[in-house]
């Protein structure tokens, strides 16, 4: 039995930022790369199949990106993932998350999981849309935002808690295999152990290229995408009123706007 | 993580080879840690490795732990965006503050932030004064804790009325300004003078004849105001004014007996915080019916056995909860709180100082997580359970034991190994490990804990007294 778990290297935005020459992105050394976090809930779940189940289970997890990504991989096989998959070409550079769907389902070809499990979203980006895209490009069934799941490895179905807006649940049964987008909070991701981590540095991370999957260039990169980036900019920031006077006189001007905002 | 240090690395036993060390791994961080130490060559080595990539020079100047030195080296560097995150990182000293003026002193965003810096100088804030005319800017000038006297009295004359907000609050705003400042203001900047630790008895004086409730509730925390003001107070009709009169630490004996049956339960909460309360009076506040009363009485530094044991029986938790904080519970009363119904009373138990080994060890048998902390922190737990508690799966409860002063060096050691990097880091300066044993978190995939080992061992040869 096997659990993909598509993982993804997130840039967060260091302060005082500085965007590229070319307005598509922001400049690379402003940035500071872990794993998303949505994933770290991802591959916890898997962890908790593997772990309590009687049959084995064998947790696999795939990035798409350059080498530095391995960073992210090994810090998931610390965590103890068995396998970790890198699928990278300089031919896959701009493509956006359709086509990131496109090439994670070539690698689910090949590694014929019995599940996958994808983060709602990447912090970054925000499009919540590469694990829906694996599904449909797969055409397996598909759950977003899940926040509970019941699940026996083997099994051809599984229970699965999604949450919805205005703090309902929705409880759906879904037929496996099938691809699930996992939520935050679903569990309590673990901390990777210091011989876990160092085991992690000396595992080898499988290097997979385009031909390896079957595809080629005109699938991936930005000719293939089904949007592009335009420009990447600061807005210009809204008005804030600064509340002045002695500490104070600055509480009472706070309690009569939270006055004024309670209607009293 | 690539292997940054050969698998062999031993303890150093010098600075040089400390410094040697850090160099040879081309770690940034163990190399931002020796920085102050080294001299000559091995400077510039650092330096290098510390500057060799703008990524890097970015990370350093905005992260909080980088050491003053190695920030004071970056203020060298012609580059905007470095002197800005150097002019917001909190460790930046005065030293670097000044070179990042001279720099790039024509930026306003720059000199905007130097005003707000905490380490800016009085010089450079005087300076500053003198030759800017942005009032925002001249603003957290008269804001800023470091502002002397004269530069605040030479902003005053030359934008009258346009700081007074700040002046009222400085603590270097000389009296006579105070007074200016008083008979032109508001009655929110009368209020922050009556509250000044400086201002003049005759402006306390002025502002007992106000009638604004603001004014007077700022006054009657003033504790040079004379006992026969305090007790006019204590007549006036505002809660508020009470309240903070209840908290004034020259209210007498009698005001205090006689604001003990105020119907507010905010005034009857502000006396039962007070710590000179008579026997009488704290029997009387035992008895209220606000528990946040009884809950102040209970945590009260003179408190005697038998209110103690009468309100370890309160009904309320937080009433003996607080019972369980108090230095001078006895360890009857302790005994008897240990198997409250109330989890929150039995963590108190288990984090009070006099709770004894054996009723530490009946906790020990708990799962409650803040009943375990407290246990794994108290220094009178056994070091058997310490080590079984070092095993827990709670991180809370683990960093309970490596906070604890009297947890062993056999106690600690597998937490050298703890999941949670803070905890690693933590150990680093615990002085029951050994060099050796610190040493062996040099290579710690976390690069907080590599920084801090090799700052602590820095330390140790910049100030050999301190270790």
């Amino acid at each position: 039995m096997k659990i993909l778990v598509a993982v993804k290297e997130v840039a967060a935005l260091d302060e005082d930022f500085e965007i590229r020459d070319d307005q598509l992105d922001v400049d690379e050394d402003f940035l500071l790369y872990d794993l998303n976090e949505w994933d770290d809930f991802s591959l916890e779940e898997a962890m908790v199949i593997k772990e309590s189940s009687d049959t084995e289970v064998e947790v696999v997890v795939v990035s798409v990106g350059p080498e530095r990504v391995d960073d992210v991989l090994r810090k998931c096989l610390a965590k103890g993932a068995d396998r970790a998959i890198r699928v990278w070409d300089d031919a896959m550079e701009g493509s956006d998350s359709v086509t990131i769907g496109r090439i994670l389902s070539a690698v689910v070809e090949k590694e014929k999981p019995d599940m996958v499990f994808a983060g709602v979203q990447s912090s970054d980006d925000a499009a919540g849309s590469t694990g829906i895209s694996l599904a449909a490009s797969l055409n397996w069934p598909h759950a977003a935002v899940v926040a509970g799941l019941e699940y026996k490895p083997g099994s051809n179905k599984a229970k699965i808690t999604r949450e919805l807006e205005g703090g309902l649940s929705q409880e759906v049964e879904i037929d496996c295999p099938s691809v699930l987008t996992i939520q935050l909070g679903i569990n309590t991701p673990r901390y990777a152990s210091l011989r876990g981590i160092k085991q992690a540095a000396a595992k080898p991370v499988d290097e997979i290229s385009l031909s390896d999957l079957g595809l080629s260039d005109s699938d991936v990169g930005v000719d293939a995408a089904l949007s592009r980036v335009r420009r990447m900019y600061i807005p210009e920031k809204g008005m804030a009123s600064m509340i002045e006077g002695t500490p104070s006189e600055q509480a009472a001007k706070l309690a009569e706007i939270i006055r004024e905002f309670k209607g009293e | 993580m690539p292997m940054l240090f050969p698998p062999d690395t031993r303890l150093p036993e010098t600075a040089d080879a400390l410094i040697n060390c850090a160099i040879s791994s081309g770690d940034l961080h163990s190399a931002a840690a020796v920085y102050e130490l080294a001299e000559g060559e091995q400077k510039q080595q650092l330096s290098g490795i510390l500057c060799e990539e703008r990524r890097n020079t970015l990370l350093l100047a905005r992260w909080e732990h980088t050491p003053a030195a190695v920030l004071q080296m970056l203020a060298e560097i012609d580059d905007e965006t470095v002197r800005l995150r150097l002019d917001k990182n909190p460790a930046s000293r005065a030293g670097t503050l000044n070179t990042i003026y001279k720099k790039g002193g024509h930026d306003r965003q720059l000199i905007s932030l130097l005003t707000q810096h905490v380490h800016s100088s009085s010089t450079l804030l005087n300076s500053l004064a003198m030759s800017e005319d942005d009032i925002p800017i001249l603003k957290s000038i008269a804001a800023h804790p470091n502002t002397d006297a004269n530069t605040l009295i030479f902003l005053e004359q030359r934008y009258p009325d346009m700081f007074d907000n700040e002046l009222a609050v400085h603590a270097e705003t000389p009296p006579e300004l105070m007074e200016k400042i008083y008979q032109r203001g508001n009655c929110f900047i009368r209020s922050a003078v009556v509250t000044h630790i400086r201002c003049p008895q005759f402006l306390l004086d002025l502002a007992f004849n106000e009638t604004d409730t603001t004014i007077l509730r700022h006054l009657a925390a003033n504790p040079r105001l004379a006992p026969e003001k305090l007790a006019n107070l204590a007549q006036h009709d505002d809660v508020s004014v009470l309240r903070t009169l209840a908290g004034n630490p020259s209210l007498s004996k009698e005001l205090a007996n006689q604001m003990i049956h105020n119907s507010s339960n905010s005034v009857r909460r502000a006396l039962a915080s007070r710590t000179d309360l008579t026997d009488e009076n704290l029997q009387q506040l035992a008895n209220d019916e606000d528990h946040w009363v009884r809950q102040r009485v209970a945590r009260h530094p003179q408190l005697d056995e038998m209110l103690l044991n009468k309100l370890a029986q309160d009904q309320n938790d937080e009433v003996r909860r607080a019972v369980t904080r108090n230095p001078l519970t006895s360890i009857d009363i302790l005994r008897r709180l240990s198997v409250d119904n109330s989890v929150w009373v039995r963590a108190g138990v288990a984090y009070q100082k006099n709770t004894p080994a054996d009723v530490l060890d009946m906790l020990s048998a708990e799962d409650d997580v803040d009943v375990l902390s407290g246990v794994a922190s108290n220094t009178n737990t056994p070091q058997a359970i310490l080590i079984r508690l070092s095993g827990s799966q709670q991180t809370d409860i683990r960093r309970g034991v490596i906070i604890n002063p009297k947890a062993e060096r056999d106690t600690l050691l597998p937490l050298l190994e703890d999941p949670y990097y803070l905890h690693r880091l933590m150990l680093v300066s615990n002085p029951s490990l050994s060099d050796r044993d610190r040493w062996s978190l040099h290579d710690d995939p976390d690069l907080s804990v590599r920084f801090m080992v090799f700052k602590w061992f820095a330390q140790k040869y910049l100030q050999p007294s301190l270790h």
